[in-house]
């Protein structure tokens, strides 16, 4: 069972994403917030434009989002595939939003990644367990 | 010019803390988990790091070795 290892003392929970190329010839992996209150999944928008993805394109979707400062709205796509704590999901929809340097991750890693899985955290242990459902 | 060494994720944090890195030639573990890498550019910036993103094609890997400060509180 894919397991990641993390610090229980640190305010967040950061873990590596994969992510696939829209002309699925190579991928980007970038850190990203573990965050069961996102209900999407939010990657920078640099970080879209460098996997080929057009997050400045005005005929995709824009998506409203409800922040802990506000209502705005951003690009909504799908990435070919993402993948997570050893996990894969492919079609995954994202929404291209540019999250604060100073919070150390270029995106979240939100509920409709991790919903595809039974997730287990063990806090006290610093442990993050995510496998699929039999 | 020759390049960067191959270095483990441990040496990598204690060579370039608190930084932004970019590498190539990494390798990850079963569980997705960067194992080691080749450093190709290191910024207390983000931005610098994305810049550099836009100079190197293939397989890249984004990293910060820094950490939330202590007295902060995250929510996104």
């Amino acid at each position: 069972m894919p397991r990641v290892v993390f610090d229980p003392s640190v305010s967040s929970i950061v873990v590596d994403l994969l992510v696939e190329a829209v002309d699925g010839q190579s991928s980007l992996v970038i850190p990203v917030v573990l965050d069961t209150g996102a209900s999407l999944t939010i990657l920078a928008t640099d970080i879209m434009a460098r996997l080929g993805y057009d997050p400045a394109n005005p005929d995709l979707d824009r998506q409203r989002i409800v922040t802990g400062s506000g209502v705005e709205y951003a690009p909504r796509t799908a990435v070919r595939s993402a993948t997570a704590i050893g996990q894969k999901v492919a079609n995954l929809d994202v929404l291209c939003h540019d999250l604060p340097s100073e919070s150390g991750v270029d995106g979240l890693l939100g509920l409709n990644f991790l919903r595809h899985f039974k997730l287990t955290i063990r806090f006290r242990k610093g442990i993050i367990d995510l496998s699929r459902e039999r | 010019m020759a390049k960067n060494p191959l270095l483990t994720k441990e040496k990598i944090r204690t060579k370039y803390p608190n930084q932004w890195l970019l590498l190539e030639d990494f390798e990850l573990d079963a569980s997705t988990t960067l194992l080691k890498g080749r450093v190709i550019a290191h910024s207390k910036d983000r931005d610098e790091i994305h810049r550099a993103l836009k100079k190197h094609a293939g397989n890249l890997c984004v990293h910060f070795t820094g950490t939330v400060a202590p007295d902060t509180g995250v929510i996104f």
